[in-house]
């Protein structure tokens, strides 16, 4: 698909260099050095933490537990965010993908659609005026806001689009103006009470420690619904990314690709604001790096989203746990403080593909 | 050339917003003042505080305090404040206090205290500290004379010589804290050699554990009553945090608990039926004891340290 | 800029030449700005008539004229005619700020709220409320600096910070806003790190300073912004014709004989100044940088935002928040920020909805 001429500037040491077959095998190595990648990471998540134990104790917990203290902490506490962390880092990193691609807006990410301002709204009511006060609690309200906020920000982008499609820059514009709007009810709320500001400060950080375990189940399925309708949309996003009309004479039905691809960023952000709180740089970095190892097919581009989301996430967890002894840090604070060096040294290296 | 639809409905929304203040401005409300009430003396003195110098003249009757801390220490001087503020809009004053505090009027919260309820009614003192509100001082010293602590929690003993200073009330001060450090040493020795114990507090919050150190309110009180702390616990900061897997570092010989406001009171639900908590020889000794966060973490000045000593001697009889 | 559309066709255009500069007056932005000026007045009149203490319009009159009672003229001269005119002032200011990012920037979602500036503030100002809090973790000089004076140098240090590392032989404006969106997460990751360190009354302090407040804000907040405003929005005015060029790709703009590189330096210097000046009095007000020029664009059927129309219609949206955030939940005062946030967003959105033209900037 990358032969396929894009409008000027082209990007540089992004673009294929000789045949199909050859571009083929490299991506296919590519996907597999994330997984090795991405194993790894998790392989790291379960042997390190705050508290020190060696590897042969992480072993002794994974297969033979008897109950001691680092039994209980390799089993209870980091087997849990480690899985929460891959779930959660795939969901993000496949959801920017998507957004940047919809968009047409390198500065898009899954919070743009009003996902992380609708679950913090939907999470503050239900702790003011439910009083619910569990992160487990917290997940199906915080699901149900992702999904209220961006279908009402994909209905109001539709409404403006003229044709009605969402077009990106009223898209874009819906989102911002919508989490502006349910920020500011969310302040509201958690200045009129101290209580809920308490437990509204802590879920903001984006933080994959104290989540119950029974999270992961409910959230896994969004995850994977999510992850397929993504796929699926795949085909039909290269083709929108050459624009609409090309893409409509390309006989592609641009509505539908759209509903696809925006059902799929809702689901998989959604899932993850629920599980984790708002982890906001991971969707906007991760695409980048993607479209820098596989170039801008999205049938490869989402999928090593996906992986190298989960990889960062865990690392960024895995760091946070280490820096601030004996506290630890959240996953969604190391994130921005680590990847957005990381991120400006890229910009600068390259001219980002243009979207 | 006719005006565009938005810009009518955005002159016709705002005059709209407009005219609703506007109507409710016509019915005037003047501020009712009762009498001053009476001047014991005219002496004249200059306070020295956290930002500047204040004169104040006689005893001050109409006292306006903006912080938890200066609500306790006035309230322990006998003093009832005309008004104070509240942590947030839906709270009242700190529950230990409430039944002292009733006909204290709520002047805003601590966030953003109301200016022009003060100024209405017409204090004659107003009592903060820099921490809070040095960025209103000018402000609120053009209303009344105004005092500042330098620091919250754990100078709250220096915090309350100074509000009974500009009260012209130090010699009731001096009794009350001589009392408490009486008090406080009594407590220690009624759990034998105070010393010898390690005690440890503990806090809940939502998504985190924080460890009471020597720099916080229960810090002084615990010090004052010669008890050792653990560890992690000896350090002069307010507060340590500590990660899930590190629960280990809150055992002590005694150990204290409470949780701040619902969402902590889940957290610390979840974390104390855990494993981990359950491992801690303070737990399985039943020596760890639930406590009220409003008074023993969120209560600040004597009347708080009074109370959490009372609670001291009666976990010491059991 | 005649590609327009079709709406403009109706307007009559009255070209203009004042000596070196010449331009094409249009009545419709200047309409919008007076529009923008009666709403401010009458707001102001009421804003200094309401509150704990209500004075009807009248009286608000003869106390400015320097009659009445002592009670009323502290209240009015001293904590609510500041008050007032720090708000009309940053709202312009943010406006002013808004609307050249954008211009420059051309990116309707650029702001200067984005560019991580007002965010570079807000880090600085938190820190110290949180740190030289409760907590007492920082002390000594550096607790003296006080929030307006840290928010002003985190928000001209973000301002620099970006600005050094968007450099490579020139601004480019899409670099620019990555950059920028990059040092945002930096000073958002940490705010929300600071945020979690003190105690809840410090957390709910910061956030009140955070969402933008004016509660006690007095004559020392209100004439830095109005120094920076005098000096800087004249001299963006000035600029504002090198502007109309930028619309065009860099090479049109070269073209037509426009530094593009120094004018763009000016200009967005110019927006960081405004901005970092106007947060540092009231924190960072949501909202009214990044709608208010696009609110005066829209009114004024520009074809991008009109900075006179902005900062009048700024000014304005402020003043009446503040007067909404102040009175309107009885003893509770919320910021004016989330007041802003949640009057203008709706707004935008019915805008948007209307789908009347395509965004432009």
């Amino acid at each position: 698909m990358d032969e396929v001429s894009r409008p000027p500037p082209v990007p540089a040491g992004v673009q294929a260099r000789s045949g199909p077959a050859r571009t083929r095998r490299r991506r296919l190595l590519t996907v597999a050095g994330l997984l090795a990648g991405l194993g790894l990471c998790g392989l790291l998540s379960l042997a390190v933490g705050a508290k020190a134990i060696p590897p042969e104790g992480v072993w002794h917990a994974l297969v033979a537990p008897t109950g001691s203290e680092d039994d209980v902490v390799v089993r209870s506490l980091r087997l849990p965010r480690t899985v929460l962390g891959v779930l959660a880092g795939l969901a993000l990193g496949v959801a920017g993908a998507l957004m940047q691609a919809h968009t047409r807006n390198p500065l898009a990410e899954p919070g743009l659609l009003g996902v992380n301002a609708g679950a913090a709204f939907a999470v503050v009511l239900a702790t003011y005026g439910l009083g619910v006060h569990t992160l487990l609690g917290y997940v199906w309200f915080a699901f149900a806001g992702a999904l209220l906020a961006s279908v009402a920000v994909f209905a109001l982008g539709s409404v403006a689009g003229g044709r009605g499609d969402p077009t990106p820059v009223t898209l874009a514009l819906a989102g911002t103006a919508m989490t502006f709007l349910l920020l500011g009810l969310t302040n509201a709320v958690v200045l009129l009470d101290q209580q809920t500001l308490e437990a509204y400060r802590f879920w903001s950080l984006g933080a994959l420690s104290g989540r119950d375990p029974e999270i992961i189940g409910q959230v896994v399925w969004f995850v994977v619904a999510g992850a397929v309708l993504a796929l699926a949309g795949a085909a039909g996003l290269n083709a929108l990314a050459l624009g609409e009309d090309v893409a409509r004479a390309l006989g592609q039905q641009v509505w539908r690709t759209r509903v696809l691809g925006l059902a799929a960023t809702t689901l998989l952000a959604g899932a993850a604001v629920a599980a984790c709180g708002p982890i906001a740089f991971l969707g906007l970095v991760v695409p980048h790096l993607a479209r820098a190892l596989t170039g801008p097919d999205h049938r490869w581009l989402l999928p090593c989203s996906g992986l190298l989301g989960a990889g960062v996430l865990l690392v960024a967890d895995v760091v946070g746990r280490v820096v601030a002894p004996p506290g630890e840090l959240a996953a969604g604070i190391v994130l921005a403080f680590v990847g957005a060096p990381f991120f400006v040294m890229l910009v600068r290296r390259h001219r980002l593909a243009a979207l | 050339m006719p005006p565009s639809r938005p810009l009518v409905v955005a002159m016709i929304a705002l005059l709209v917003l407009l005219g609703v203040p506007l109507l409710g401005a016509c019915g005037a409300a003047g501020t009712d003042r009762d009498g001053a009430g009476s001047t014991p003396d005219d002496t004249t003195r200059v306070i020295h505080h956290a930002t500047g110098d204040t004169t104040i003249t006689g005893r001050p009757q109409r006292v306006v305090v903006l912080d938890t801390g200066e609500l306790d220490s006035v309230l322990a001087l006998g003093v009832t404040p005309v008004a104070a503020v509240r942590a947030d809009a839906t709270s009242g004053l700190p529950s230990y206090l409430a039944g002292r505090a009733s006909d204290v009027a709520v002047a805003g919260t601590i966030g953003e205290p109301d200016l022009e309820a003060i100024a209405a009614l017409q204090p004659d003192l107003i009592l903060s500290n820099k921490v809070r509100h040095e960025d209103l001082y000018d402000r609120l010293s053009g209303i009344a004379p105004t005092v500042f602590a330098e620091k919250v929690g754990v100078a709250w003993q220096e915090n309350f010589r100074l509000a009974a200073e500009a009260l012209g009330q130090q010699a009731k001060a001096q009794r009350i804290l001589a009392e408490y450090a009486d008090k406080a040493k009594r407590t220690g020795q009624a759990f034998g050699d105070p010393a010898a114990l390690q005690v440890s507090m503990v806090r809940f919050l939502p998504g985190s554990i924080r460890l009471y150190g020597q720099g916080s309110f229960i810090g002084t009180i615990l010090a004052d009553a010669g008890f050792a702390r653990p560890p992690a616990q000896r350090v002069d900061k307010t507060f340590v945090e500590v990660s899930p897997e590190q629960l280990g570092q809150a055992n002590g010989d005694l150990l204290f608990y409470a949780a701040y406001g619902s969402t902590g009171k889940a957290e610390q639900d979840q974390l104390t039926a855990g494993p981990l908590w359950q491992r801690l020889s303070a737990v399985s000794g039943g020596r760890a004891h639930e406590v009220s966060d409003d008074l023993w973490y969120v209560g600040i000045g004597p009347i708080a340290a009074d109370l959490v000593l009372d609670d001291l001697q009666w976990y010491a009889g059991t | 800029m005649t590609s327009a559309g079709p709406t403009q066709q109706v307007l009559g255009r009255v070209p203009l030449r004042i000596g070196p500069l010449s331009g094409v007056w249009r009545p419709r932005p200047a309409l919008v700005a007076l529009g923008g000026l009666v709403v401010l007045l009458v707001g102001s009149v009421a804003s200094l008539g309401r509150g704990e203490y209500p004075l009807g319009a009248g009286a608000v009159l003869r106390v400015l004229a320097g009659d009445g009672n002592r009670g009323a003229q502290f209240i009015v001269l001293e904590l609510r005619l500041p008050r007032m005119v720090t708000g009309a002032l940053v709202g312009a200011a943010l406006a002013v700020a808004g609307g050249l990012t954008q211009t420059v920037v051309r990116n309707p979602l650029a702001s200067p709220d984005i560019l991580g500036i007002t965010t570079g503030a807000g880090a600085a100002a938190v820190a110290v409320i949180v740190l030289g809090g409760s907590q007492g973790m920082i002390t000594g000089r550096l607790a003296e600096v006080g929030t307006p004076a840290a928010a002003l140098v985190g928000g001209l240090l973000a301002a620099a910070v970006i600005y050094l590392l968007a450099w490579r032989r020139g601004i480019q404006g899409y670099r620019f806003v990555l950059i920028g969106v990059a040092v945002h997460a930096v000073a958002l990751g940490a705010i929300s790190w600071l945020l979690v360190l003190g105690d809840v009354t410090d957390a709910g302090r910061a956030l009140v300073w955070l969402n933008g407040s004016l509660n006690g804000r007095g004559w020392e907040h209100a004439v830095p912004v109005g120094l920076a405003a005098a000096v800087l929005v004249p001299a963006a005015l000035l600029l504002t014709f090198a502007l109309g060029a930028l619309q065009f790709s860099d090479d049109t703009a070269r073209g037509l004989g426009v530094r593009v590189n120094a004018v763009r330096s000016g200009l967005l210097l110019i927006a960081v100044g405004l901005a970092a000046v106007a947060t540092a009095s009231a924190g960072p007000i949501a909202f009214v940088a990044l709608v208010t020029p696009q609110i005066a664009m829209r009114l004024a059927r520009a074809a991008r935002p009109p900075l006179v129309a902005s900062a009048v219609l700024g000014a304005a949206l402020v003043v009446l928040a503040d007067l909404i955030a102040r009175s309107a939940f009885g003893p509770t005062e919320l910021p004016v920020g989330i007041v802003t946030a949640v009057l203008g967003a709706p707004y935008l959105l019915f805008l948007i909805a209307r789908g009347q033209r395509e965004m432009r900037v």
